[in-house]
């Protein structure tokens, strides 16, 4: 399931960032793309927009500041967090 | 005219700001007071006329006070980014040889490394942190301010790195002037309320939710720039606080769009309208905006240059989406000179260049730079545009090679420099390519002299650790040589079109003409996709297809018209990129034939004719069965499928079963059409993967019905006549295998 997560999360940042697809697919799991300046805060808007409306959860303005959203890894681990129980 | 002259007259008692974070309002008397307190200030520290003070901050409600305590003083204000390249600010910095560095507090490490000057602490979310501070007394009195008129009050520095990095001087004049045309023109009211969220580091939120708003007595609302935490709270900032206007930028736009794909979460419906400042707001963005969010959008053009918008629309029934809008105090015309080539450009364009109180004083320190855009008092923006007969202007395309991300001047040259240090590079070219968010995004297009995915990211850490962050290109495209023009120098006109994807929809559009297209494809993005990799890596694009045999034992002149109609195909999209760029190769379906019984000698001896037809027209074939022993697929494996129950159950959902049987009636008249049907079905159905496999990238041809998708190799296809336009049967199956011309109806099977 969490590669299922990481990986689904790898294809749709892929398909949103076309002039990017190159970078994000070569992206390391643990890597930190706000530090490695891969997204500016404009694209963190996006990305956390595609979360909320792929995995249906919602960010808080905390959880950016807790840097919860900087690579695919915790986002993985964001998204198990705050996933609804089905 | 002095820019503190902007005060005189204002209500005291209303309210001029509010900010969000310290929760803190301030009157107009504040500013007033806190101004002159700082104008105080300044004076024991001996600032004269002339001097230089320097701003560290993102945005600041401490800001306003100080650009009237330096008018006052008819000093100049720079604020700095603090988050620019370090080498860049020290550079900047050294050059200016401030009087004073002021800075917000977080920027004290960054503050300390500049030497010579003294530098002062403030704290950016109280406009009144140094009020007072020296004397304990909160000044009062009028705010002096002596003649300024072209005197610089403030100087924005445009990106670029060390030493191309441009001080735009704006003067007591150009700024008096903006601003009240500003607020004139878009009717600000006195108490209005308005939304600054942009950087005081670019001259929009001074000007628009600065001095423009102070010129007429507005309350401007601060949050912290524009980010997720601001994207998130928006709407409850506006519904708790009606504001009425916005000042946001396209990035914005897209962004909220995204956020917010429902419409705005609370009651916004006290916003009048937004200002957007960009260079050109794309009608699709603008509409969608203004649409979901119910907020009538309002776009301007203009340069820090021309302090702002000399260009704005109009909010009444001249607003249109496909103009910049109409010239505010300033003249503005089409200049003929400079430019290189007016070729496909709508007719009357040429430069814009634009005149009047509005132009900036000139770069500081640089008179060079001044003289080579200013001429006679005109300012040359480097734009291209025309002027309408309604007089409103429209921006069609840019001169110089200067990209303009986020408002952001980036100079391509610079980013070439910093990427040409890098050991493994042979060539690159950056420029920018238009961009819904960004305005343009910055692209560089290089080629490496070794080329590893550990090169490619190791270029990117390079050029970070090298370029400030808002020069870093978006985009790295590693071409194996780039597009050169008859001189040998880069044709940045094709590479623009390469990267933005124009070539391969313009190649496309061929593929898609009447004359070929029999059905529309549905793999119109992976075609695209398959034409942009091969442009980019300079390889031919891969065309394949099936070529069959019916009963002939040569070719005929079917074969050879529709061969030719490839060729005219070829030919066309070859000449749209203007070399050999298709690779034409047809699958001798010599299988098929042998799956139809047809005779062996007969099918090579066809075959044979056909390969030397291909020869003459520069096509490359090869036989199916090889593809099928290099794969490992036997024929004879294959047909023992038929008495396989679970092939039987597949053939009997096979929704094209009928119309196989039908043409099997057909071409073997002789045998069971039954098993001969099933049989060519198991033949294409055991090849398709191999063969996708073997053509991997390439595009596939037919000229069968999209209804074969399912018996087609899994390529991205597209579906053409073979003949001519409206004909597509299969020449193999057309003409008499005694010459004498007997048509036979077509049939679909390869």
């Amino acid at each position: 399931m969490e590669k299922a997560i990481r990986e689904k999360v790898r294809e749709l940042l892929v398909q949103n960032f076309g002039s990017k697809a190159h970078l994000i697919g070569k992206l390391l799991e643990t890597e930190d793309f706000i530090k490695k300046n891969l997204f500016d805060s404009f694209d963190l808007i996006k990305v956390i927009a595609i979360l909320e409306k792929e995995f249906a959860v919602t960010v808080a303005v905390a959880d950016l500041a807790n840097d919860r959203i900087s690579s695919l890894e915790k986002i993985e681990q964001f998204v198990i967090s705050k996933r609804p129980v089905t | 005219m002095n820019l503190s002259s902007l005060l005189d007259h204002l209500d005291g008692r209303q309210m001029f700001l509010t900010d969000l974070r310290s929760h803190k309002s301030y009157s107009y008397e504040d500013l007033r007071k806190a101004s002159l307190s700082l104008a105080r200030l300044l004076e024991k520290r001996m600032i004269a006329p002339g001097d230089k003070i320097v701003y560290l901050t993102v945005n600041s409600a401490f800001f306003f006070p100080l650009i009237f305590a330096c008018a006052s003083r008819r000093a100049a204000l720079i604020p700095l980014n603090p988050k620019m390249h370090t080498d860049e600010l020290q550079h900047i910095v050294k050059q200016l040889s401030p009087g004073v560095i002021f800075f917000d507090e977080e920027w004290l490490p960054l503050a300390e490394s500049f030497e010579n000057s003294e530098k002062i602490q403030v704290n950016s979310q109280d406009m009144l942190c140094l009020a007072g501070a020296e004397d304990g007394s909160y000044d009062s009195g009028p705010l002096a301010g002596e003649e300024g008129d072209g005197k610089a009050v403030l100087i924005i520095y445009t990106s670029g790195t060390t030493a191309n990095s441009k001080g735009i001087a704006l003067s007591h004049k150009n700024l008096t002037v903006m601003a009240k045309a500003f607020s004139s023109f878009y009717g600000f009211q006195q108490g209005q309320k308005f939304l600054s969220m942009l950087p005081f580091y670019h001259i929009n939120a001074p000007m628009v939710t600065g001095l423009a708003c102070i010129s007429a007595g507005a309350h401007v609302f601060l949050t912290e720039v524009f980010g997720f935490s601001v994207a998130r709270s928006i709407w409850d900032i506006v519904e708790q606080h009606k504001i009425q206007v916005l000042s946001i930028t396209p990035s914005i736009m897209a962004s909220l769009s995204d956020m917010y794909p429902a419409g705005a979460s609370k009651d916004i419906s006290s916003i009048e309208y937004a200002l957007v400042g960009t260079a050109h707001l794309k009608e699709s963005l603008w509409k969608t905006f203004e649409a979901r969010f119910h907020i009538p959008c309002f776009q301007g053009y203009g340069l820090t240059e021309t302090t702002t918008w000399a260009v704005m629309t109009p909010r009444d029934e001249r607003k249109r989406y496909d103009s910049a809008g109409i010239p505010v105090d300033c003249e503005v015309r089409i200049g003929r000179s400079g430019l290189i080539s007016a070729e496909g450009l709508p007719e009357g364009s040429g430069e814009v260049l634009i005149r009047g109180d509005i132009i900036m004083k000139g770069y500081w320190g640089n008179p060079e730079a001044t003289k080579a855009v200013l001429v006679d008092g005109w300012l040359k923006t480097g734009d291209i545009g025309f002027l309408d007969r309604d007089g409103q202007l429209v921006i069609v395309g840019r001169i110089k090679n200067i990209i303009k991300r986020k408002g952001q001047l980036v100079i391509p040259e610079d980013i070439d420099i910093a990427v040409g240090r890098y050991g493994h590079i042979a060539e690159s070219c950056t420029f920018g390519i238009p961009d819904d968010m960004l305005g343009e995004r910055v692209v560089t297009a290089c080629v490496l002299k070794e080329r590893t995915p550990e090169i490619e990211a190791e270029l990117y850490d390079f050029v970070r650790g090298s370029v400030s962050a808002q020069n870093m290109p978006d985009q790295f495209v590693f071409f194996r040589c780039l597009p050169k023009n008859s001189l040998g120098k880069v044709d940045l006109k094709k590479l623009r079109e390469y990267i933005s994807g124009q070539t391969a929809r313009d190649l496309f559009a061929i593929f898609d003409k009447a004359r070929y297209r029999k059905a529309k494809t549905p793999d119109k993005e992976a075609i695209l996709k398959a034409i942009q990799d091969s442009l980019i890596d300079d390889t031919p694009f891969c065309l394949v297809g099936y070529w069959g045999v019916g009963q002939r034992d040569f070719a005929d002149e079917h074969d050879r018209a529709a061969l030719d109609h490839l060729r005219m195909l070829v030919d066309e999209a070859n000449r749209c990129v203007n070399k050999p760029w298709v690779r034409l190769t047809l699958i001798l379906a010599d299988i098929h034939g042998r799956c139809n019984l047809v005779p062996e000698a007969s099918a090579r001896s066809y075959f044979r004719a056909i390969t030397e037809e291909c020869r003459r027209r520069g096509f490359d074939n090869i036989y199916l069965s090889e593809i099928w022993a290099q794969a490992g697929l036997i024929f004879d494996d294959i047909l023992k499928q038929l008495e396989d129950p679970a092939f039987n159950r597949l053939w009997q959902e096979f929704s094209l079963k009928d119309q196989f049987i039908k043409q099997a009636e057909r071409r073997q008249p002789q045998e069971d059409s039954q098993r001969a049907a099933r049989r060519y079905y198991a033949i294409v159905m055991a090849e398709r993967e191999p063969i996708a496999r073997y053509c991997a990238g390439a595009v596939f041809f037919t000229h069968n019905d999209l209804e074969y998708a399912g018996v087609n190799p899994p390529l991205p296809t597209i579906y053409i006549h073979s003949i001519k336009s409206g004909i597509s049967e299969k020449p193999w199956f057309l003409g008499s295998a005694s010459e004498k011309g007997d048509d036979p109806k077509g049939g679909v099977q390869a």
